[in-house]
């Protein structure tokens, strides 16, 4: 569920034209760094918005509804490392509107997840990408 | 070489091959730890607790015997036999213990103070 | 050797601590009760404990019995040191399978005689698993496999080289001599191993290792093999083929996990299904 909307998980990757997307970056521990980005369809953003707001998303509503999206992700997140006695810091989202819509790359293995997910009505996509870096690393 | 019915020298010394120190250390844990053990006893028979009359009879038996204080060990066997076979341990039988303990243990303090003294080994 | 000696008695300890030392050049760890001794072979390997009958909170009977009933503490030799001489105390000893009965007073050249005529071997690290499943091949952690196979060695040697180096060995003998000169984490144990058997290359290598882990991995054609392998004193198996996604696939398992990814899921193991959770 998001934003209330019905969403279920993917087991194969899919393809997606992105409209638009958010991303949060999460320290954790000083150790890691993680990326986190919700990439949406413009279907798929309408959809939640016509059932958050009940009404056609303006521009301004698309992006503060993608930025609530991965906002809710790193909250879930963070909750999760502190549970698990790690420290996180988190910057704000920086959200990016794509005039032309943008194919989603892959996310190597060894470097992060991408997690696809669909609204269960409409078949509309959305996508979650986790890309980790080492922070000693540079 | 000292053998009397208190300890015997010759058992502490062929434990520790000669040396002085491991000697004295020996001495010194005896020293401690006996008469505490004899302590235990005698309160154990004023609480009338038999079964750890035995057991503190028991342990001060193994203990001395590192010493190879014949006579107090055999004081301590007597009294688990009394023990076991049901009879009354008397004051007698403790008194006995606690006299041949001051008397083991002066012994063997004035001898591990003589090896230090004399740079003799007995 | 490592010995435990238990005894409520400090000149005892004392005693004994000294004759084991000088006499025999074992390394002797003192422990005051049955509670702590059980404790203290818990925590480390000992090759013997010697143990005082009669003592306080937990008798040395009951310290056997306990002992005696755990899995990883049963085979330890027991010696007992105590002034116990009733019969019918022996014969209970006996029933518990103890390797000597010592006599108090102790006198140290028959104490050390009889310690060193029992010919107690240093016992084999079987510690827990726990010790072992962190061992990995890596870049910088070689690792050993022996197989008289040329084709599967050099298909091994292939597949597996990009994860971290591999010592080749081309039997069981020449693997344990590599090993004994330069140990390693990992060891792949294969086929044709020439004259010396799994079992005793197994026994052959924790020997080498003494306290130091070694994990035994036994490459196995099928279910059988690989209950037989566990059965001879390996920690794991892996899978025999020569198909290599199916080959990485099992291999994978025993190579130390590297980036970024491997170090935030050993940070928070979980981290994936919690962002999966956050949207689902």
């Amino acid at each position: 569920m998001m934003l209330g909307a019905e969403t279920e998980l993917l087991q194969e990757p899919g393809t997606m034209s992105v409209a638009l997307q958010s991303t949060i970056t999460i320290e954790l521990d000083e150790r890691v760094a993680v990326a986190a980005t919700v990439h949406v369809t413009e279907a798929f953003v309408d959809e939640v918005n016509g059932i958050l707001l009940g009404h056609d998303s303006t521009d301004a509503e698309r992006l503060a509804t993608t930025a609530e999206m991965v906002s809710r992700v790193v909250r879930r997140l963070r909750a999760h490392a502190s549970e698990n006695g790690c420290q996180s810091v988190c910057t704000l989202p920086a959200t990016i509107t794509h005039g032309t819509f943008q194919l989603l790359e892959a996310v190597g293995e060894d470097c992060g997840f991408l997690l696809w997910f669909r609204r269960r009505e409409s078949k509309a996509l959305c996508a979650l990408s986790l890309v980790v870096t080492l922070l000693d690393e540079g | 070489m000292t053998m009397t019915r208190e300890f015997d020298a010759g058992l502490v010394l062929s434990a520790f091959d000669g040396e002085v120190s491991d000697v004295k250390a020996l001495v010194v844990l005896v020293s401690a730890s006996i008469p505490a053990y004899v302590a235990d006893l005698r309160a154990a028979r004023t609480a009338g607790d038999t079964k750890k009359m035995a057991f503190m009879a028991h342990t001060i038996g193994g203990a001395v015997g590192n010493v190879g204080a014949v006579r107090l060990a055999g004081l301590t066997r007597e009294l688990q036999e009394m023990v076991r076979g049901g009879v009354p341990v008397t004051n007698e039988a403790i008194v006995a213990i606690e006299k041949a303990t001051g008397e083991m243990l002066t012994s063997i303090t004035a001898w591990a103070d003589s090896l230090g003294l004399s740079g003799e080994q007995a | 050797m490592n010995v435990l000696i238990c005894d409520d008695d400090a000149s005892t300890r004392f005693v004994l601590r000294r004759i084991l030392a000088q006499n025999l050049g074992w390394n002797v760890v003192e422990s005051g009760d049955g509670v702590d001794a059980l404790a203290q072979l818990s925590r480390r390997r000992f090759d013997l404990l010697l143990l005082d009958l009669e003592m306080p909170a937990l008798s040395g009977f009951e310290v056997l019995e306990v002992l005696r009933e755990s899995e990883s503490l049963r085979e330890i030799p027991v010696v007992i040191v105590s002034q116990e001489r009733r019969p019918e105390v022996i014969m209970r000893l006996r029933e518990q399978h103890v390797a000597g009965y010592l006599l108090k007073p102790i006198h140290a050249e028959q104490v050390a005689d009889r310690l060193a005529n029992l010919r107690l071997k240093p016992r084999v690290h079987t510690g827990p698993r726990g010790d072992i499943s962190n061992l990995h091949l890596s870049r910088g952690a070689p690792s050993i496999l022996v197989d008289g196979n040329l084709d599967y060695r050099q298909f091994f040697l292939a597949e597996a080289e990009r994860f971290g180096p591999v010592r080749v060995a081309e039997s069981a003998a020449s693997a344990v001599a590599q090993f004994r000169k330069s140990p390693v984490d990992v060891v792949f144990i294969g086929t044709q191993l020439g004259v010396m058997n799994v079992e005793t290359m197994v026994r052959k290598l924790r020997e080498a290792a003494g306290d130091r882990p070694v994990r035994v991995v036994c490459i196995v054609n099928d279910a059988k093999a690989k209950e037989e392998a566990a059965r001879l004193g390996c920690d794991d198996t892996m899978a025999r083929t020569m198909v290599p996604s199916v080959f990485t696939s099992e291999f994978r398992r025993f190579v130390k996990p590297s980036g970024p990814v491997a170090v935030l899921q050993q940070m928070l193991p979980e981290f994936k299904n919690a962002a999966m959770r956050s949207i689902d």
